[in-house]
């Protein structure tokens, strides 16, 4: 099951790559992740939330790095 | 800086009112607060101090201070204070007071320097966020313990001054910094904390590195963490030298040898990733354990459905400031951290947990993170307020005219959600008794009776140990009106050195495991006492011996009053709940002068003094007789078993049948004697069915029984490999019921069966077959008289069976089997009942419970003993880490022996400065050294790491002062 997530995280790439998507795309999707996860783990659905959460994680990962990219890209 | 402080005068003073109602609620009764490892140090500061004060202490059998010494400022001046009559638990109280302050403060002025537009109420809300979010709440109050607390009080303001300095590039930041962490020193007790603090640090200075991307910044950055790093490093040189010599020394690495290993350290990490590494938990800052079932009732609250909702709802705050503010440094700065720090808490676990485990295999550094939720959670929490009190203000945003309904909801929830733990004093509660209660909770009380105990010891003198009875291991509970669950605190209830409990100390557990039983199981036990220096031994009744699984303290006052009829003990004092009972034969043998040693082969143990008459002085291993071949010698070999028996769960394996094999160095004679056979009277026979064959041949016993002891007389052998079989037999049936029974049982009717003859530490094996003719599944236990027993219900532990209805409507009988371990208890029971309330009927048949005798080979030499004198000794013990030694008459070499924990780094140097390099474990825990020197002469024993010890704490008082002096200098010339 680990490789999932390594392709979650390669079709993400891909994703904001292509379409050349901005870190408050990834920030945004990885929020909607996040609600989602949340309000599961709330109704005690833990083993649905898990999952969902660790794909948000991914996406604030990704996010993050978007962000600081392109802080250093305004900063020049 | 001053500006800075001067402005917020209002705001601190509103810090410091909220963290005095906090403590004036927990201290309101007027006791102190103890638990878990950290003991309760504020019984007895000056106690505790002495623990930290210097490099070697007397506490156990004597340990190093390593890493502790860090401690010992704090410690110095809370024990100075207590001497001019403040209570322990004011002092406490004004402890844990100071710790929250500093936290506030530290955290206004981090939040202030990270977002200097934030309003004030903001700021506040980001230090109430980190006084009571989930991580503090359980890492840190729960925890209790106080290098955590004053870790987690030092960093916003360590974070703070490191910042503050690169922003403003200014050098007496990092001196600012230094004398900071030298108040917080505490903190650096903790390998973990030094680490963590400097990866913060570091990260830190390359973000802003970066940040600025100015070559004159950068020259400025690189000068500023040399200052701050050096000046770090002097101002802390009394505990980083010791410690790196410390971590260098022979004792060290076996203890990492014994203890720590890189499978070990995994083997954590992956059981702790799986219960504490999920995201969804990680991501509410909750510790899964404790929220859901380890910890203590109130905190199953927190998982229901409005408090989970509020949780995520602060989580959700902090990731919508980072999705807003993401173009913001200090956002990215913070951000950056809080991910790093979820990814690092979630330990192995999914996503990328391989990674992790990658570099946590590979660098041994990182495998301190071993637990990686409790520790990273620090930095997290750290972070996490700022971002939080950033994502209000960032809400409020949106609606002008709901700004303050937005903070007062923010503000309300983190108070009553979050703080009512810490207002109501419950976070210091527990699941385990007494701290469950929540009348009591952490709060402990400690009896009168203890001091006078201590004071009468005291003038009893300063040059002996007593053993307290009876003996556990390292968790202790005691029953006083406050009580107290958590490490055996004896080392601080009393200033002499004792013997309270066993922990996993290289040498020191080897001897302390098997004490009690030797005690109860030995008529000459003081000749074990002797070589432990133990003048007496101390019985309390105030203990819990259900939850600690301990003997019965009166048992063991009856066996003392029979040792009082045979003259080697003598009650000599009593105190409420505390008795001390003298051994007669005690002598002094702090420092002690041997020449009669008994050797053993393969190692050492404690039990061995047994063996010798009363004239045999010292034990030591055979690899050091080649250094002592002149002394009168017993010789003991234990010969190696070839097939060790396997314990699965506790459950002991009952082969019939032991291999031995010995290897003979040289052609002797050895008489040999099979050990440890527990026999009552009605069953002598059976030694007579234990069959042992020497190489091949049938040994007959040779006389009677005694002591527990069996000899087969001399057997001779040729140099070379020899072999000895056991055949041990097992008792009769030592249940008195018919072997084949039909039991009728529910859940609430339980059919015991005692167990007769029992051996308290005996192995015990039971078996039956059955069949369940009517109704459920049913437990079968081996309940004994000490098994623990909460809220009226016995709590199960291992081993028991839960044997199902597979028999049920069945013909056949199925058979079931399992092992014992007896846990010190004065009975036993076998005992049976049905899984649930409908009525159980159960056909048993050849029900059997049988003791397994297991004897221990052991041969014996004996040379003939010569009369050879013994020089004189005196000696002053200076402090816990020198002795000067006068030394008369020698004529012939000896071995001068110290009854402290054997450690590589004690050096013996004759009067000349000649240094003695024969050094070697005597007395299986002891320091001994052979001196071949004769006449009169003088030598000094000294534990070499105090001299380090001295030369930093020079170092560093020269560094702290040269740091405040430059300090108000530049103050002065700024004027």
């Amino acid at each position: 099951m680990e490789i999932i997530y390594w392709a979650i995280l390669a079709v993400w790439i891909i994703v904001i790559w292509t379409l050349k998507k901005k870190a408050s795309f990834s920030m945004k999707v990885a929020l909607g992740f996040f609600v989602l996860a949340a309000v599961l783990t709330v109704l005690t659905l833990r083993n649905l939330a898990e999952p969902l959460m660790r794909v948000s994680f991914i996406g604030w990962l990704i996010g993050i790095l978007q962000a600081v990219w392109e802080y250093i890209r305004n900063s020049e | 800086m001053k500006l800075f402080i001067a402005g917020q005068r209002s705001f601190f003073i509103l810090i410091a009112l909220l963290a005095g109602i906090l403590v004036s609620i927990w201290f309101r009764e007027g006791n102190i607060l103890g638990t878990a490892e950290a003991i309760i140090p504020f019984h007895n500061l000056e106690r505790y101090k002495d623990k930290t004060a210097w490099a070697w202490t007397d506490f156990q059998l004597g340990s190093t201070s390593s890493l502790t010494v860090a401690s010992a400022p704090s410690w110095w001046l809370l024990s100075e204070i207590q001497k001019l009559g403040i209570p322990g638990y004011i002092l406490q109280a004004f402890t844990f007071w100071f710790l929250f302050i500093s936290a506030g403060v530290g955290m206004y002025g981090l939040t202030k320097l990270l977002f200097p537009n934030l309003a004030q109420k903001y700021v506040l809300l980001a230090v109430l966020f980190y006084w009571f979010n989930p991580l503090s709440m359980v890492n840190v109050w729960n925890r209790f313990l106080y290098n955590y607390m004053v870790f987690w009080a030092a960093l916003p303001i360590l974070l703070f001054l490191f910042i503050w300095g690169l922003q403003k590039r200014s050098f007496i930041a990092g001196i600012i910094f230094g004398i900071a962490t030298y108040i917080f020193s505490y903190a650096f007790t903790s390998y973990v904390f030094n680490f963590l603090m400097w990866l913060l640090l570091a990260f830190t200075w390359l973000f802003f590195i970066l940040a600025f991307r100015k070559k004159e910044f950068t020259f400025f950055a690189i000068k500023y963490i040399l200052l701050t790093l050096s000046f770090f490093i002097l101002v802390h040189a009394w505990w980083i030298i010791p410690t790196f010599q410390f971590v260098q020394s022979e004792n060290t690495a076996k203890e990492l040898s014994l203890f720590i290993t890189t499978e070990g350290n995994l083997y954590t990490l992956n059981i702790l990733s799986r219960k504490l590494g999920n995201l969804i938990d990680i991501l509410r800052f909750m510790h899964r354990g404790f929220y859901q079932g380890e910890g203590p009732a109130w905190s199953a609250a927190f998982n229901t459905f409005l408090p989970g909702l509020i949780l995520f709802g602060f989580t959700g705050t902090i990731l919508w400031v980072i999705y807003q503010l993401r173009s913001k440094l200090s956002v990215l700065y913070l951000t950056i951290i809080f991910f790093f720090g979820l990814y690092i808490a979630k330990g192995s676990n999914q996503p990328f947990g391989e990674v992790f485990q990658y570099f946590f295999t590979r660098l041994s550094v990182l495998q301190i993170l071993r637990d990686p939720f409790e520790k990273i959670g620090f930095i997290t929490a750290l972070v996490s307020a700022p971002l939080f009190a950033a994502g209000v203000s960032q809400l409020g945003e949106y609606s002008k005219k709901a700004v303050l309904i937005i903070f007062s909801v923010f503000f309300l929830l983190v108070l009553a959600v979050l703080g009512f733990p810490f207002f109501s004093g419950l976070v210091f509660t527990s699941v385990t008794p007494p701290n469950n209660n929540y009348k009591v909770g952490f709060q402990v009380k400690v009896p009168s009776y203890y001091k006078e105990a201590d004071t009468w010891l005291q003038r009893q003198g300063k040059n002996f140990r007593f053993i307290s009875l009876p003996l556990g291991d390292e968790g202790m509970t005691y029953k006083w009106e406050k009580g107290y669950q958590g490490i055996e605190p004896s080392e601080i209830l009393f200033s002499t050195p004792n013997i309270s409990f066993n922990t996993t100390i290289p040498y020191y557990s080897q001897v302390v495991e098997g004490l009690e039983k030797l005690f109860v199981r030995e008529p000459d036990f003081s000749k074990v006492a002797n070589l432990l220096n133990v003048k007496f031994l101390l019985t309390r009744s105030d203990i819990d011996i259900r939850e600690r699984r301990l003997r019965d303290p009166q048992v063991i006052e009856k066996l003392l009053a029979e040792r009082e009829e045979e003259g080697s003990f003598k009650k000599v004092a009593q105190f409420e709940k505390l008795k001390l009972w003298e051994n007669t034969s005690w002598a002094d043998r702090t420092v002690y002068a041997a020449n009669k040693p008994i050797f053993t082969f393969p190692q050492s143990k404690i039990s061995d003094v047994l063996w010798g008459n009363e004239h045999y002085d010292v034990l030591l291993s055979t690899d050091t007789r080649k250094e002592i071949d002149s002394m009168s010698v017993v010789t003991i070999l234990y010969p190696e078993e070839e097939k060790k028996e396997t314990l699965i769960d506790e459950i002991p394996s009952f082969e019939h049948k032991k291999e031995y094999k010995i290897n003979a160095e040289k052609d002797a004679d050895y008489e040999l004697i099979l050990d440890n056979v527990i026999l009552e009277a009605n069953e002598a026979s059976i030694a007579a069915n234990i069959k042992v064959i020497v190489d091949d041949k049938i040994a007959l016993q040779k006389g009677q029984i005694q002591n527990n002891k069996i000899s087969y007389g001399l057997f001779n052998f040729s140099p070379g490999q020899h072999k000895i079989i056991i055949e041990r037999p097992v008792t009769e049936n030592l249940l008195s019921v018919p072997r084949d029974l039909i039991i009728s049982t529910n859940q609430d009717k339980k059919i015991s069966y005692e167990i007769n003859n029992f051996d308290p530490y005996g192995k015990y094996f039971i078996q039956f077959n059955y069949i369940i003719s009517s109704g459920s599944d049913f437990t079968f236990i081996f309940n004994q008289s000490n098994d623990m027993v909460r809220n009226n219900n016995l709590v199960l532990q291992a081993p028991n069976f839960n044997l199902l209805t597979k028999g049920k409507n069945s013909t056949s009988f199925i058979f079931a089997k399992g092992g014992f371990n007896a846990q010190r208890s004065e009975g036993a029971n076998a005992m049976f009942w049905a899984n649930s309330v409908m009525p159980t009927e159960i056909i048993l048949k050849n029900l059997s419970v049988n003791r397994l005798i297991d004897p221990l080979p052991i041969l014996i030499s004996q040379n003939s003993l010569l009369d050879s004198p013994l020089p004189k000794i005196t000696y002053i013990k200076h402090n816990p880490t020198k002795y000067s030694i006068q030394i008369k008459a020698a004529d012939k070499p000896f071995i001068l022996v110290l009854s402290e924990l054997f450690n590589s780094s004690w050096e013996a140097t004759l009067d000349d400065g000649t240094r003695i390099n024969k050094h070697f474990l005597a007395n299986t825990y002891a320091n001994g050294w052979l001196v071949e020197r004769s006449g009169d002469f003088n030598l000094t024993l000294e534990f070499a790491p105090q001299r380090v010890l001295e030369a930093g704490k020079i170092v560093s008082f020269l560094s702290l002062a040269a740091g405040l002096v430059y300090i108000i200098v530049r103050k002065l010339l700024w004027r």
